[in-house]
């Protein structure tokens, strides 16, 4: 006749290895999705070259600078103007 | 009998003579004889001569004075440069200020003809200070958009880096960053040297001088293309990073309105 005893501390035995090889495996399948995403987002990071909040151009950024530019540059063009203008000058009349 | 009167006559008109011209003088003076031809040539030439001068060189110290304000306000030249360049546009403009006061004050044609000859060889030498000091400004500004420029790259490599793009954008952002980066480097190896060079450039040989200026003149003219094209570039990538609009804030836009029914065209009467 079977030992019942021994075969019920056999089968809580296995009872409790089961446990652990499910819940080792969930670990393991959470340890492997953490570093997949974990890789995903850095190769995403070093495509796009992307921070998770954007900093648009702000309305100061644009309103200070361009128009400073564009003043820049219609004064560097009268100025080049001047310069053909200087290049290009001619002598008066000196006659009697 | 006739000859004796003729004798005695002749004998006293030496004498009467300077008591006429005494008598002449506490007199008011008679309308002068008009003045012969030859006389009035010389005054129409002399004057002609005051008149166009005096007109050439209130043009030149016109544009000397131009040059020279526009030096005084420049806003990258080192105090040293601007002091160097506004004495020899003032030592310029003082020469001809003395040239124009001898002039409107001769009284002699030959000695007028030698201060307009003074006045024309002077001419290459106001010219080219022209020049120099015109490429000197112009560099000056062109600096100052340089520098915008350089503000204006790195805001865009910093807001390109922080900004959420999709993946074409990255290329074409990229591409214009690239762009705008490579313009300034270019801008500046154009226009890098032209101040010293153009400094120390020798106003012995008139025809070189100017042939260098002219060579300045056209890398700023480069410069100018590199600035166009770099202007081009931040427009493109403010579009790309944020859909900003580069213009003032565009106007409510007027709402859409259902077009009504047409009417019945009313029959033209013949």
């Amino acid at each position: 006749m079977p030992d019942m005893h021994a075969m019920a501390e056999a089968m809580q035995h296995d009872h409790k290895t089961l446990e652990q090889v499910v819940l080792g495996s969930l670990v393991a399948v959470f340890i492997l999705l953490a570093v997949l995403l974990f890789v995903a987002n850095r190769n995403q990071r070093h495509v796009y070259g992307t921070i998770p909040t954007p900093t648009p151009i702000s309305a100061a950024d644009v309103n200070g600078m361009l128009p400073a530019l564009r003043t820049a540059l219609s004064e560097a063009d009268a100025n080049l103007t001047g310069l053909d203008n200087a290049l290009n000058d001619q002598q008066g009349s000196l006659s009697e | 009998m006739i000859r004796r009167r003729f004798l005695a006559l002749a004998t006293l008109l030496p004498l009467a003579f300077p008591a006429g011209l005494l008598a002449a003088a506490a007199l008011p003076s008679p309308t002068p004889a008009p003045p012969s031809v030859a006389s009035i040539n010389v005054f129409t030439h002399l004057n002609n001569l005051k008149i166009n001068g005096a007109a050439e060189m209130d043009r030149r110290r016109g544009n000397l004075q131009d040059a020279l304000d526009k030096i005084n306000v420049s806003s990258t030249l080192s105090s040293d440069l601007k002091t160097k360049v506004t004495k020899r546009l003032k030592t310029e403009l003082d020469t001809l200020v003395a040239l124009e006061t001898k002039l409107g004050g001769e009284t002699d044609l030959p000695t007028g003809r030698k201060d307009v000859q003074q006045l024309i060889n002077e001419y290459p030498t106001y010219s080219l200070l022209l020049v120099q000091a015109r490429v000197i400004v112009a560099t000056d500004r062109e600096e100052v958009t340089g520098n915008q420029l350089v503000i204006m790259t790195a805001l865009m490599q910093s807001k390109v880096n922080a900004a959420t793009l999709k993946k074409d954008e990255v290329g074409a952002a990229t591409i214009a960053i690239n762009d705008l980066k490579a313009k300034v480097k270019d801008y500046k190896a154009k226009t890098g040297t032209i101040i010293p060079t153009v400094l120390a450039l020798s106003f012995t040989n008139y025809t070189t001088a100017y042939q260098a200026m002219l060579v300045d003149r056209n890398n700023l003219y480069a410069a100018r293309a590199d600035f166009k094209a770099a202007n081009t570039d931040i427009t493109q990538l403010i579009v790309l990073v944020n859909e900003l609009k580069l213009a003032t804030p565009s106007p409510t836009p007027i709402p859409s309105v259902t077009p009504k029914p047409s009417a019945t065209p009313v029959p033209v009467k013949k």
